[in-house]
């Protein structure tokens, strides 16, 4: 009998550890409350997000149209950006970073994009999923080779908002960073459209 | 402490009052608009500026697509190639011995498998300049910018015979074997003091050319060739000690003052860099065999008669350093990351048809992206010498359009 008494005992306190560990989503579970605050963001309050994370070489394609390795190793990415609410639904930001990952022989391939970031908000609180698109300038270097190119970077976030002011979560970025020459030097036909895959993980604060 | 939304807190705190934020943030919303609005055009001038903005000589990413993994051999891969290569039999076997940094030499049967073996220098860190044989025996020349020397390995092959110096009056530039003949070319452009030696079996004595800085030599069966930066010298007797009068063939410096050249093909030209003498050129069945001469400033020269006449290239726009053979085809190695061929120079004498090597050249960018100081033809394989990666093979046994690169 004492046994039964402490294993319900027992029970009941793992379940309120496990409730303790996993309902503390910030005004899910308020113990007076039953209805869950949402905050609301309006034109003027402004976000800081830090991503690091993965960086995934696809392929490059061709202005034929053609598919081909990019014989890029899995690389590394992190970022940093600043956004503004333009209302609960939107932000408009920019966004500074760098990636690296090397070739077969030991080549660093580096690029720093700058972009203008805009970001469509979806919401199931706590979550949050940003549809973004990003467009700018990438500074793209390997070996001794320098160019400025273009680069389109549209992506979808998960956030799980831990408080008022910290949101974590996952970022998905596609990166689209077109190559193009016109020759003689390098020639046309050495254009390519660089595409690749930033997996990333978020630290998002709200002021 | 767990920063969870507290219920205590919302009506305080700045995102549960939407409403201020609105009144405070809507006082000047044009500001928001304007910033953004400057950002966004800037952006954009600066995506179209970069269009089509470009120094390199390939694409960034095509350069990526291409590449493809070196294959690697075991000698340093860092190393700059500081002297010339030399394919040796000592006994039953076959070497190669280069000049990178210090004397390294293998098996030429690649498929022993052998590794490249570094033979330790009689002069703490001292640097190789030349290797060369004669008689059977490989004579090495050394300096570290104090002390230099001549000297020579044991008749395997293996190390520096011990404590035996043979020339340490001058440091030596280049070592070259010519007709069986070892030959060194001595001095320092501090003391300008240049020299051509050459040993007569137990010495280095002088030939009688002095005060000309000589780069390059070649023997085309009947003459004796050196060239120094700016002067060419042919010498069709045997060398003495000081037999030799050093009156250039041509001189640059004679053709500037009195318009003065053997061959209209040489008129103001001068930077020369190399000469190799074609002994196998189907063509000439008998001596003098052709003998090509390079120039850093982008020229070629070729006579097939021992000098009576010579034919020239137009500029090719090349920092033309080396120049050797491979198969039948004609190489020439050059600063600026170039490698190239001149398919048709020994069956056509055509000197200005060129084009890049073929194969999985272009997918190695540490090799076509080199300064490739240095190019050494044996038979069918090409060796490339750069200037800070290392030492490349070409196999053109195959097929010479499509010869098969690897590292050493």
């Amino acid at each position: 009998m004492e046994a039964r008494i402490s294993l319900k005992a027992l029970t009941i306190l793992l379940s309120f550890l496990v409730l303790s560990v996993f309902g503390f989503s910030p005004s899910l579970h308020g113990q007076e409350e039953t209805t869950p605050y949402v905050p609301t963001y309006v034109l003027g309050n402004q976000i800081l997000i830090i991503n690091a994370g993965l960086f995934v070489p696809l392929f490059f394609q061709s202005l034929g149209g053609e598919i081909d390795n990019t014989n890029l190793s899995l690389g590394g990415v992190g970022s940093i950006q600043w956004s503004a609410y333009l209302n609960n639904e939107m932000t408009l930001g920019i966004e500074g970073g760098g990636m690296f990952s090397f070739s077969p022989n030991g080549r660093t391939l580096f690029m720093l994009p700058i972009t203008a970031r805009y970001a469509y908000i979806l919401r199931a609180f706590p979550f949050e999923f940003p549809l973004s698109i990003s467009a700018g300038i990438n500074f793209t270097r390997l070996s001794s080779m320098f160019q400025i190119l273009p680069i389109v970077k549209p992506g979808i976030s998960v956030y799980w908002n831990y408080s008022l002011e910290w949101a974590f979560g996952v970022n998905f970025f596609y990166w689209w960073t077109p190559n193009l020459y016109s020759g003689p030097e390098p020639p046309k036909n050495h254009s390519r459209f660089g595409n690749f895959l930033e997996i990333s993980l978020s630290a998002l604060y709200h002021f | 402490m767990r920063r969870g939304l507290d219920r205590t807190k919302p009506l305080t705190d700045k995102f549960a009052t939407p409403q201020a934020h609105i009144s405070l943030l809507r006082e000047n919303p044009c500001k928001w608009r304007s910033s953004f609005l400057k950002l966004g055009i800037l952006l954009f001038l600066g995506i179209l500026w970069t269009l089509g903005c470009s120094r390199d000589t390939e694409g960034i990413f095509y350069s990526l697509e291409q590449e493809e993994k070196a294959i690697d051999n075991s000698l340093p891969n860092d190393v700059r190639i500081t002297g010339n290569m030399i394919k040796v039999t000592l006994g039953s076997e076959d070497r190669y011995y280069i000049c990178a940094g210090s004397l390294f030499y293998r098996t030429t049967d690649l498929a022993d498998n052998k590794p490249w073996t570094q033979i330790k220098s009689p002069i703490s860190y001292g640097i190789v300049s030349g290797v060369a044989e004669v008689g059977g025996r490989i004579y090495v020349s050394l300096s570290n910018g104090e002390a230099h020397g001549l000297f020579r390995l044991t008749p395997d092959g293996n190390q520096y015979e011990p404590n035996e110096n043979l020339y340490s009056a001058k440091q030596i530039l280049r070592l070259f074997t010519l007709n069986n003949t070892l030959f060194a070319s001595v001095g320092t452009i501090l003391d300008d003091t240049f020299e051509l030696l050459f040993w007569n079996g137990t010495a280095l004595i002088p030939t009688g050319v002095h005060t000309y800085k000589i780069v390059a030599g070649a023997w085309d069966g009947a003459n004796y060739w050196f060239a120094s930066p700016s002067d060419l010298f042919r010498f069709s007797t045997a060398p003495s000690q000081n037999g030799w009068v050093p009156t250039p063939y041509y001189s640059y410096l004679s053709y500037t003052q009195n318009s003065t050249s053997p061959d209209p093909a040489f008129n103001g030209k001068s930077y020369f860099t190399d000469l190799f003498a074609d002994s196998s050129d189907p063509t000439v069945s008998s001596p003098p065999y052709p003998v090509y001469l390079c120039s850093s400033d982008g020229y070629i020269l070729k006579t097939k008669d021992g000098g009576l006449s010579w034919k020239t290239s137009g500029d090719h726009n090349r920092s033309f350093q080396s120049i050797s053979k491979v198969k039948e085809i004609i190489v020439l190695g050059a600063g600026g990351s170039v490698v190239r061929e001149l398919p048709k120079a020994v069956s056509e004498d055509d000197l200005d048809t060129s084009e890049a090597p073929g194969g999985n050249f272009t997918r190695l960018p540490d090799l076509y992206g080199s300064n490739a100081i240095r190019v050494f033809g044996f038979g069918d394989i090409l060796y490339v010498g750069t200037t800070a990666n290392g030492l490349w093979r070409g196999d053109y046994s195959t097929d010479p359009k499509s010869p098969v690169w690897s590292q050493e």
